[in-house]
């Protein structure tokens, strides 16, 4: 899983600005810093994919497709944020 | 000082392509700019006998989330006297664009503030002109995050 090219970090953060501004919910920064927030999730994603690969565990680590180990992550990520963690 | 036209978010006119929505936020309907993709409307009246002076473009909008940065807007101005050399059902022929830029946002999202446009490039607009204003937020520029909320537009002369 490669960190997003800037065009798409460009359309995470419009994402992020829509969301926001359709519920109305203050943003204390401005777009130079939601970008470098944007950057950051990217980067740390990154980061903490070969801990997540070390976490898996057999035989999900040998027989799941990369895909499959990606979806699990999204799913994952998914149920905390809505969970609120 | 004299208002000349006030417009809404309800007689606006669009472009084919990177227009605000219309929206309506607490019974109040407005036109949303994007944070990130320049849009533009229009709104278009007859120029009414008597106008004079220092014309000027007061934008009434609130921001949706933004309580930090600031915003960037351009207003041009498109006048057309009869007899004129402008194919209407071809073209356009707009002045070069005012600008106002780097005003900084209320620190409360949702907060009304008004920023003033100096026409100074007016396309030489005269009584009885048929005139088209062109609002524009330069979301590519400006650095405040989310949606402005325009809810209204005063053009206002120096009579």
């Amino acid at each position: 899983m490669a960190i997003l090219t800037n065009p798409d970090r460009e359309d995470a953060l419009a994402e992020f600005m829509r969301d926001q501004s359709d519920k109305r919910q203050p943003i204390n920064i401005d777009k130079n810093a939601l970008r470098a927030l944007i950057i950051a999730a990217d980067v740390s994603l990154d980061n903490g994919r070969p801990a997540y690969d070390l976490e898996i565990p057999n035989p999900a680590k040998a027989s799941a497709t990369a895909s499959q180990k990606n979806l699990a992550l999204k799913i994952v990520a998914d149920k905390r944020f809505k969970a609120g963690a | 000082m004299a208002t000349r036209a006030i417009f809404t978010p309800y007689s606006a006119e669009f472009p084919a392509s990177n227009f605000p929505e219309v929206s309506i936020i607490n019974r109040r309907p407005i036109l949303a700019f994007d944070a990130t993709t320049n849009e533009t409307v229009y709104w278009t009246m007859a120029v009414p006998q008597g106008i004079t002076g220092t014309m000027t473009f007061i934008i009434s909008l609130m921001m949706a989330s933004a309580t930090t940065g600031d915003t960037d807007w351009d207003v041009a101005v498109e006048a057309v006297t009869s007899g004129d050399a402008t194919d209407l059902d071809a073209g356009t022929s707009f002045d070069t664009v005012n600008s106002t830029d780097n005003t900084t946002v209320p620190a409360t999202a949702g907060y009304l503030q008004q920023i003033t446009v100096t026409l100074t490039n007016n396309d030489s607009l005269a009584a009885a002109d048929y005139v088209r204003f062109s609002l524009a937020r330069d979301a590519v520029s400006d650095t405040a995050a989310g949606d402005a909320y325009v809810l209204a537009a005063e053009f206002r002369d120096a009579a």
